[in-house]
């Protein structure tokens, strides 16, 4: 009992150690990650060299994360940049057992249902990949670049807010990266803070 | 479209009747005014008083790692300005590997309201209030409350409602005394936040007013040397390049809460900015 206890404890520490680590910065090389999506298949950074990358954080039960799929804003942004060779994918972190944990028949019948279209949704219900990247909330965004490097994280726009209305008149500082970082300019906005909801992480509280 | 026009009728009857309190899952809110003519000062104190169920907790303005403040619009007579919430000290909340600042319990939120004339004509102060409160899953709320200036005697108890106002601006943080000398540096990954004060064996927690500068889930580190207190913050990942001032909240547990608003110096520049002279 009692060494279970401390063991728990010493588990927390390491995760609330690896968060305050400085991991992910813009510029520098991306984490590297290997993730399972919904059909078993494992995708990796160093896999997607080459290639235009978008992180999205999500858990279906948050209100922030609802705002952008009620309002349809985060599937016209899939859409959108997957149709330009784009590789978009929507990474669940929470834990057995917390808000927005999902069997991958879920998370598929989620994406079928709100006609979403990222490439792949990565379950991650260790946290292992969002540990990695400091990922806090959902939506926490990330954009890497071909040589894999970071070059965008933070929010989604400029709204931190749970009302669809707001999506109209938001800017956008994934799509405005990925438009100057595609067309080999600087990126203008290359870190925000994100908002959203606490990624329900492992350890819990 | 009969449902549809049906509930948009409802709508607008439930608008009409003015409430003063409006609720959500796991919130309630209602507005109250302290009583007594706004008086030659024009002002006159109005606040929200937010109830949260157990576990729950609201956001301060600066919400840390996730999360968000509340909002109202208010709607006043031409002339009435309504200010800021006057927020009450946050407390430092953790979910898991994440830091939030926010609220628990009975959470006040003043607001003073200027350009009111001593003898209104009878008029409705309301509110269009917007709010998410999170235990470990979040809840967005959103409600109009409304009251009417003059308050109409009998209908509450104000008397209540402006002692409520009054122990809440009891403890609203007030400016860092002049002669307790602060100061903060910034170095490569923190700052430094050095503070001399009566009471340096109290170990004070700082909450940067503005987010994205401290990385919030980070232990922040005292050190207490003399009557000097040293409190090492760890900047975030999005901490912009140029610093000029740092604000923050200073919270002595059980204790007085203070405002800090100063110029960052920078740790690479020597000793002719080196801080806190011994007064």
């Amino acid at each position: 009992m009692t060494r279970q206890t401390s063991s728990l404890v010493l588990g927390i520490a390491l995760v609330a150690a690896s968060l305050t680590a400085h991991a992910a910065k813009v510029g520098d090389p991306a984490p590297a990650f290997t993730g399972t999506d919904t059909r078993g298949t494992a995708h990796t950074l160093a896999g997607l060299r080459g290639k235009w990358v978008v992180l999205e954080w999500h858990n279906q039960g948050c209100p922030y994360v609802k705002k952008h799929y009620d309002s349809g804003n985060m599937q016209k942004l899939q859409r959108e940049w997957t149709s330009k060779g784009v590789v978009w994918l929507t990474v669940i972190s929470s834990a057995a057992g917390k808000q927005g944990h999902v069997t991958p028949a879920d998370a598929d019948a989620y994406v079928a249902a709100r006609k979403a279209a990222p490439t792949a949704v990565l379950l991650d219900p260790l946290g292992t990949i969002g540990l990695a990247y400091e990922a806090k909330t959902t939506p926490h965004m990330f954009v890497i670049d071909p040589q894999g490097r970071l070059v965008y994280a933070g929010a989604i726009d400029d709204a931190p807010t749970t009302d669809t209305a707001d999506v109209a008149t938001a800017k956008n500082y994934v799509s405005a990266a990925l438009t100057e970082a595609m067309a080999g300019k600087v990126v203008t906005t290359p870190s925000t803070k994100a908002y959203g909801c606490g990624i329900k992480y492992a350890s819990g509280s | 479209v009969a449902a549809a026009l049906l509930a948009s009728v409802a709508a607008a009857a439930a608008q009409s009747v003015q409430s003063r309190q409006a609720s959500g899952p796991h919130a309630r809110v209602e507005l109250i005014a302290a009583p007594g003519p706004a008086g030659r000062s024009g002002e006159l104190a109005l606040a929200l008083r937010f109830r949260l169920d157990p576990g729950w907790h609201l956001y301060w303005r600066n919400p840390g790692d996730s999360g968000g403040p509340p909002t109202a619009r208010w709607v006043l007579p031409p002339g009435w300005r309504a200010g800021e919430f006057e927020w009450p000290p946050p407390e430092r909340i953790q979910l898991g590997p994440l830091v939030n600042y926010g609220h628990t319990g009975e959470v006040t939120l003043p607001v003073r309201v200027t350009g009111v004339p001593a003898r209104p004509a009878p008029a409705t102060i309301s509110a269009e209030v917007r709010w998410i409160v999170c235990e470990e899953i979040c809840v967005p709320g959103r409600g109009t409350v409304a009251i009417t200036w003059p308050l109409v005697a009998g209908a509450a108890d104000h008397a209540a409602w402006g002692a409520a106002i009054a122990a809440a601006r009891a403890r609203t943080p007030v400016a860092w005394p002049r002669d307790w000398p602060a100061g903060v540096r910034r170095s490569a990954d923190r700052l430094d936040v050095q503070l001399t004060h009566p009471e340096p064996r109290r170990r004070p927690v700082v909450f940067p007013v503005d987010p994205g500068i401290v990385n919030d889930a980070a232990p922040q580190v005292v050190e207490a040397s003399g009557a000097a207190t040293l409190i090492r913050l760890a900047l975030s990942g999005e901490a912009p390049p140029m610093l000029a001032r740092f604000r923050a909240v200073v919270v002595f547990p059980e204790g007085r809460a203070y405002e800090l608003d100063l110029p960052v110096r920078s740790a690479n520049r020597t000793s002719t900015t080196t801080p806190t002279p011994r007064s």
